[in-house]
């Protein structure tokens, strides 16, 4: 998905009509890398595993650094090595706290995304006339909102569901 | 310090990051700033629920007391929050090498004897950056910060 932002193809329904070559190639990369992984994971797992016994000392460290690396070079900005450090501190004390570190991970992700997409739909809920309709009342939201509701009071449920039997 | 010690100060300090997301969102326009006053509502949401949940309706549950406090959760805190600091003023090569090093020799087994433990530390850091260096900077010219070294 990225890759295809990357290259100015917007996915959705006339993806494979309007771009279909480059998303073609795209696919077919997709599964030559596939099978050259199943080639390569089948010949080296029995090297890989030793990575297991390497020393948290060592590994620890060694992946603080390789954190830095990868949120610096993605728009080379120190601000993001900044968002890392600040999400691995708030993980940390959450931990303790006994939050989850998914979310927050999820969140860092999908945050952007879901911003972009709301303001889109905001836009064009005005131009249709009615935001309460646009978001709302069609069939799509409607079963989206009640997934969302749904795993949200999950947690809640399951336990007493599980305590009942 | 009790369970509900603990939720209280979560909860305090959620109030404190929600109301400081307010102050910043009430600069910013619409629709720029539906988002985040999504977020806020959902974050206060969520904390009302933590503070009636985990401080008015739990029970008083001491956590148990430990005679040894584990250090190293701090020490690798305090020196990651230098490390982040020191990279646009050493450089990233330089401050890392250091880092690793540091990090290395200060959680290698103490059983081991000091010589061992210096040589192994900075074994690893110089092999590991000048392979960062062959890979990065060489091979896929990743710009990196640098400061008063590389």
């Amino acid at each position: 998905m990225g890759a295809l932002f990357a290259h100015g193809i917007i996915p959705g329904s006339r993806l494979l009509i309007e771009t279909g070559d480059v998303v073609f190639i795209f696919i077919t990369s997709l599964i030559v890398a596939d099978i050259i992984m199943l080639i390569l994971g089948f010949l080296m797992i029995k090297v890989s595993v030793n990575i297991l016994k390497i020393p948290s000392y060592y590994l620890g460290p060694i992946i603080m650094l390789l954190c830095v690396i990868g949120s610096y070079s993605s728009r080379n900005s120190m601000f993001d090595v900044a968002v890392m450090a600040g999400g691995g501190i708030i993980a940390f004390l959450g931990s303790k706290a006994g939050l989850d570190s998914g979310p927050l991970a999820l969140g860092i992700v999908l945050g952007a995304i879901m911003e972009e997409a709301l303001g889109v739909s905001l836009i064009m809920s005005q131009a249709a006339g009615s935001i309460f309709s646009f978001f709302f009342l069609r069939p799509l939201c409607i079963l989206f909102i009640i997934l969302s509701i749904l795993s949200s009071l999950t947690p809640i449920i399951l336990p007493r569901i599980r305590k009942n039997k | 310090m009790n369970e509900r010690h603990i939720n209280a100060i979560l909860c305090l300090v959620l109030f404190i990051i929600i109301s400081i997301f307010f102050i910043m969102n009430t600069q910013v326009t619409y629709p720029s700033n539906v988002y985040p006053y999504l977020i806020i509502i959902l974050l206060f949401i969520f904390t009302i629920v933590i503070f009636i949940n985990d401080v008015l309706f739990t029970k008083k549950k001491k956590f148990e007391e430990t005679k040894k406090v584990n250090l190293r959760p701090i020490i690798v805190l305090v020196l990651s929050i230098i490390y982040f600091i020191m990279i646009n003023i050493v450089g990233f090569y330089t401050s890392s090498a250091i880092y690793l090093f540091i990090m290395t020799y200060l959680f290698h087994p103490k059983e081991n004897s000091f010589k061992r433990r210096i040589l192994s530390a900075g074994s690893v850091s110089i092999l590991f950056m000048s392979l960062m260096w062959i890979f990065l900077s060489l091979m896929v010219k990743i710009p990196f910060p640098s400061g008063f070294f590389i």
